[in-house]
């Protein structure tokens, strides 16, 4: 299983890269010093980015987060140019299924890990984070969790797959 | 994963904190890393490396040129695929047509466009147009996954069957048998009609023929086992429509037609068939508007311009008449709807009292 799961991830490590620029990327946003990156390694974690804890627990929030939205869209946009062809008509083009690979490797990547859920919650503790962040914060930091464990029935792979099918759903209703 | 990877302050406290970066002193701030202000704007905007950075260029300029190339037709190909698939669920099957007509230029090779392509096809009566469609998706052995579009597909083939099967000895007479004069064709068919109580086709035939004939009761007898045998078939349910209206029973007529347009709601020949009920009971207006209304739905279909032209005649708008007259002299359908066209001009000129 542990296996499967580094295989997953050298197969679909291009979105471990965006993950991982997606935090270096808010970190950039938000004026906060990163000190190391790795995007990806044969290991576990296959990638991290070492930054300064920030005294504003919502920057801990926002680039705990950041890969969430930054993958979801990227491969959402990316698997829709494959996906509409290949779901809707069978399409059987290369160019489609390479499109859906990499929609669905950066989507499936979405996911903050659970180091990420740590970091922030250690910022909610804080005396002087606000309410409303504990608030909004805390059931992020429970669903990440619950994300985590999800994932050893693949749920990263079936929220990737499913961005890649409903990205483009969603486009062609509102559109239609 | 995002780490806090520094620990802030106090490990590399000394007397005067210096910059773990540059060496350089800093104020003392527990909370911060102790770098100094300039490494901090260096570490806030720590490089993306070339090795990562060129790499995610040449991709993303791949999936921008590949989808450049090929997204904006695919997303057309689905919208019109989805608004065609809600008419069908509407059974607003020219809409469907349309959309799905649209969406095959961009696939043609697509078992999904092209079943519901059929579908549509058939409920707006073109029963070639949808023979093609279909004979193109065995010939490549398509599979189709929906279930329901799977039966509707074989019984419209069941339906075809039927009506199509034609007894190999009539077919040999065919010729001779449209060329006898009614009496004799009707004779002669209903001899047929005995021998293959099963073939619609012979009973379709003999039908109009009595219809022509003005023999209403029998042809209704001949359209009413066909309706047994093939129920869902349109033709005949139109063909039952205008029985009822030349015998007078208008509102038996109107019923068959909405029937017809609860089953596709564009249908321009229920709309043609209740225009002609008014026409025929005196309410040239009310034809106009149902009339109307089938030409907003096909502007070029032959038929719907024919019927558009009589309802013009009754209602005395010359102008519109000789404008429809001259687009139904240019339509490329023209040698299809002879006999309907020498209709018309027999009711214009006044060789034939219609009504």
């Amino acid at each position: 299983m542990l296996y499967l799961g580094r295989l997953i991830a050298w197969l679909t490590f291009p979105g471990v890269i965006v993950h991982e620029m997606a935090h270096q990327l808010f970190c950039r946003w938000l004026k906060v010093p990163v000190f190391k990156v790795c995007y990806f390694q044969f290991e576990n974690p296959p990638g991290y980015v070492i930054h300064e804890s920030p005294q504003e627990a919502y920057k801990n929030l926002l680039i705990g987060i950041g890969p969430f939205f930054i993958n979801t869209v990227l491969g959402g946009l990316i698997a829709a140019g494959g996906a509409i062809p290949q779901l809707k008509f069978h399409s059987s083009s290369i160019f489609d299924f390479f499109l859906i690979w990499l929609g669905i490797s950066i989507a499936m990547h979405a996911f903050p890990s659970t180091g990420d859920a740590s970091t922030i919650w250690e910022s909610l503790k804080k005396p002087n984070t606000p309410l409303w962040l504990k608030i909004v914060g805390a059931p992020i930091v429970l669903a990440i969790y619950v994300g985590s464990f999800l994932s050893i029935f693949w749920f990263d792979l079936i929220y990737g797959a499913a961005v890649a099918v409903l990205v483009p759903n969603l486009l062609i209703s509102i559109m239609a | 994963m995002s780490d806090e990877g520094q620990k802030n302050g106090n490990a590399y406290e000394s007397q005067f904190p210096t910059c773990k970066a540059c060496g350089r002193i800093i104020r003392n701030d527990p909370e911060r890393a102790p770098i100094c202000e300039d490494c901090r704007e260096k570490f806030i905007k720590y490089p993306f490396p070339k090795k990562i950075v060129i790499p995610s260029v040449i991709v993303l300029i791949l999936v921008a040129v590949i989808t450049i190339m090929r997204f904006p037709q695919a997303l057309q190909a689905g919208i019109h695929y989805e608004r065609g698939m809600r008419a069908m669920k509407s059974h607003a099957y020219v809409t469907a047509e349309n959309n799905l007509k649209l969406a095959l230029a961009q696939y043609p090779e697509s078992p999904e466009i092209l079943s519901n392509l059929t579908l549509a096809y058939y409920e707006n009566g073109k029963v070639q147009d949808a023979m093609a469609v279909y004979d193109k998706m065995a010939d490549e052995n398509m599979k189709i996954e929906d279930d329901a579009v799977y039966q509707r597909l074989d019984n419209l083939m069941k339906e075809v069957s039927a009506v199509y099967n034609i007894p190999e000895e009539y077919m040999k007479e065919h010729e001779a048998v449209m060329a006898l004069p009614g009496d004799e064709r009707a004779r002669k068919l209903r001899g047929y009609a005995s021998q293959y109580p099963e073939s619609v086709y012979i009973r379709y035939f003999l039908a109009d023929v009595l219809f022509d004939l003005k023999d209403y009761d029998e042809a209704k007898l001949y359209i009413d086992g066909i309706l047994q045998m093939v129920p869902d078939y349109i033709p005949a349910r139109s063909f039952l429509a205008a029985i009822y209206r030349e015998k007078g029973e208008f509102d038996k007529a109107i019923t068959v037609c909405n029937d017809l347009i609860q089953r596709n709601s564009e249908s321009v020949y229920a709309l043609a068939a209740l225009s002609r009920i008014e026409l025929k009971r005196f309410n040239d207006a009310k034809s106009l508007e149902y009339m109307e209304r089938a030409l907003e739905i096909a502007p070029d279909d032959l038929g719907t311009l024919v019927d558009l032209a009589m309802s013009y005649f009754y209602n005395n708008r010359q102008q519109e008449l000789t404008a429809t007259l001259q687009k139904i002299e240019v339509h490329p359908e023209k040698a299809d709807y002879q006999d309907d066209i020498q209709k018309l001009k027999d009711i214009f000129e006044g060789r034939l009292q219609w009504r």
